[in-house]
């Protein structure tokens, strides 16, 4: 009973397998077949993200070719208004201009790693100057030798910044450069793509650490207008690239609904940095007052500065007569001749005002009040000078009155 | 005998001026059959060849029911006689057509299956049209299934 059913069995498929193989096949099924393998080749070229996932689709296309072969006549006649070999030939062209595209990409690829790497390397040179400064800064400032040394590192440590800064946007303008496009709308598969490229690059993490490095810079360098001026200027470049692809990243972040607090924590370093200028260029007028034995207390801000400077002439000028006038001109040197008509006028007002960190009327304030200073000091010289004209002039007479008495009182004599 | 050779070039003439002007060979065959979606209207469109023909009276002929094309696809090919060869699932008959002025007329209608056809499809396989039924072939004229 058995053997019988397997023999029924055995004959079942084996007609099932005659009829598969002498079964005739409609010419539109097979045309149609030819079709969609042809469709599903063209998405995959067009969806390839690799050369080397193109490069396997050589083989899909050749198997198509071969075994298609066969049906060459009915696809010539019936692919109208191309055939056969004209479908092939286009594929071809497809599969060419994407390996161009992708070689592109493999190009920018590779550029953008060595990009990445020198990131990575002046990383690690700004930190290593980073704290070499701060040694040398904590060390001695009177030694010429080390303060030298400091500048050089200075310098050094600015330029290798701003190379950094620059290839930070250069990885983001390279591969991104969708973000560049100002009002660019960007589909949730293209936001996906910036997300993944942005993550794969550490975006994020470059241009944080890159604002870190400026502010941690600002704080332990003491910098002049002229530096502080670039600074700005770097900021402006910044705000600017910030604001067209920053604006752009976060509706990209927030979508993922990652990082946002890296976001916000880069909007708030910006800010810190922007203050970081401003503190810096305060703090190094003070210093230059103290260079001069003026000692100042604490200012951040124009009216703070204009407050300090007026109060600390008016304590001055109530100390006219109290203090000894040798030390109170002494002071008005220090304070007026050797800083504020010496550098704080021509060079940090210039840049005060430029910035908007003080106003032309606070520095006239200022300037009134160093001139009544003057002012209320010359009298106290020059009643010393009459009371030694004075004294002159009474010497010149009494000698002049006794020299005269002497000659009337002796005609007879003569 | 004067009379006749002028009247014998005259009568040359005249049937040299009355036959109709023919083209030969030619050849009609459509390398596939199209497959075609019927519209709402009973209207198919074949674009390649631009050919359009309103199906409700085929539907009619067959199924009794001008209404029944309703989602269904109608199979059509051309030999190279010129005959239009037309059928659909659950057909029993292939209608073949000639074309006319502003119509397709119907030439013949040859019986397949009592049971409706399965799966069909036609081939070009001049001078022959190959139809399959339920993947078995058989090879039509215009006029009816070619014996062996």
């Amino acid at each position: 009973m058995r053997k019988n059913l397997n023999l029924i069995l055995n004959i079942f498929f084996a007609v099932l397998i005659f009829n598969s193989f002498t079964a005739a096949q409609s010419d539109y099924e097979i045309v149609q077949n030819f079709k969609q393998k042809y469709r599903q080749i063209e998405e995959s070229i067009k969806k390839a993200n690799t050369i080397e996932e193109l490069n396997s689709l050589v083989a899909s296309i050749d198997r198509l070719r071969s075994e298609y072969m066969q049906y060459k006549d009915l696809l010539d006649k019936s692919l109208y208004p191309d055939n056969f070999d004209k479908s092939f030939e286009r594929l071809n062209s497809e599969f060419v201009v994407r390996n161009r595209d992708l070689t592109q990409v493999d190009i920018l690829q590779t550029e953008n790693l060595q990009l990445k790497e020198q990131v990575e390397l002046l990383n690690k040179q700004n930190s290593a100057l980073l704290s070499q400064i701060q040694s040398i800064e904590y060390a001695t400032k009177k030694d010429s030798k080390k303060v030298a040394e400091l500048e050089k590192l200075v310098a050094e440590l600015k330029s290798s910044l701003k190379k950094r800064d620059d290839l930070i946007m250069s990885i983001v303008d390279s591969l991104m450069p969708q973000l560049m496009k100002k009002e660019a709308y960007f589909s949730s598969r293209e936001k996906n793509d910036i997300y993944l490229k942005a993550e794969k690059n550490n975006v994020l993490d470059n241009v944080k650490r890159a604002l870190q490095d400026n502010i941690s810079f600002l704080k332990v360098t003491s910098l002049q207008p002229e530096d502080l001026s670039e600074v700005k200027k770097q900021q402006e470049q910044f705000a600017e690239f910030w604001q067209d692809a920053g604006v752009k990243l976060v509706d990209i972040y927030s979508a993922k609904r990652k990082k946002a607090n890296e976001i916000a924590l880069i909007d708030s370093l910006f800010t810190d940095w922007q203050k970081a200028v401003d503190t810096e260029a305060w703090n190094s007028i003070r210093e230059e007052f103290a260079a001069n034995g003026i000692m100042l207390i604490d200012f951040s801000n124009g009216d703070e500065f204009t407050n300090v400077l007026t109060s600390f002439i008016e304590e001055e000028i109530k100390n006219i007569g109290i203090k000894s006038p040798e030390a109170s001109e002494e002071t008005y040197r220090n304070f007026a001749d050797s800083t504020w008509f010496k550098t704080i006028k021509p060079l940090w007002i210039p840049f005060l005002v430029e910035h908007q960190m003080i106003e032309s009327e606070q520095v006239l304030q200022i300037e009134k009040k160093i001139a009544e200073w003057n002012m209320k000091l010359t009298p106290a010289t020059n009643e010393w000078l009459y009371i030694v004209i004075a004294a002159v002039v009474i010497i010149i007479s009494v000698l002049f009155v006794r020299v005269m008495k002497k000659k009337k009182s002796s005609p007879g004599d003569a | 005998m004067k009379l006749l050779i002028p009247g014998l070039f005259i009568a040359v003439l005249l049937v040299n001026a009355c036959s109709t002007l023919t083209l030969k060979p030619a050849d009609f065959a459509w390398p596939i059959e199209s497959v075609l979606k019927i519209d709402d209207n009973g209207t198919v469109t074949e674009e390649r060849y631009s050919l359009s023909f309103n199906t409700t009276g085929l539907f009619y002929e067959e199924a009794g029911d001008s209404l029944a094309y309703k989602n269904k696809e109608l199979r059509i090919i051309r030999d190279s006689g010129g005959y239009y060869f037309v059928t659909a699932a659950a057909f029993k008959n292939v209608y073949v057509f000639t074309a006319e002025e502003g119509a397709l007329k119907l030439f013949s209608k040859i019986l397949i299956s009592e049971t409706g056809l399965v799966n069909p499809a036609f081939n070009q396989r001049a001078p022959y049209i190959e139809l399959l039924n339920d993947g078995k072939s058989l090879y039509l004229t215009n006029t009816g299934i070619k014996k062996d």
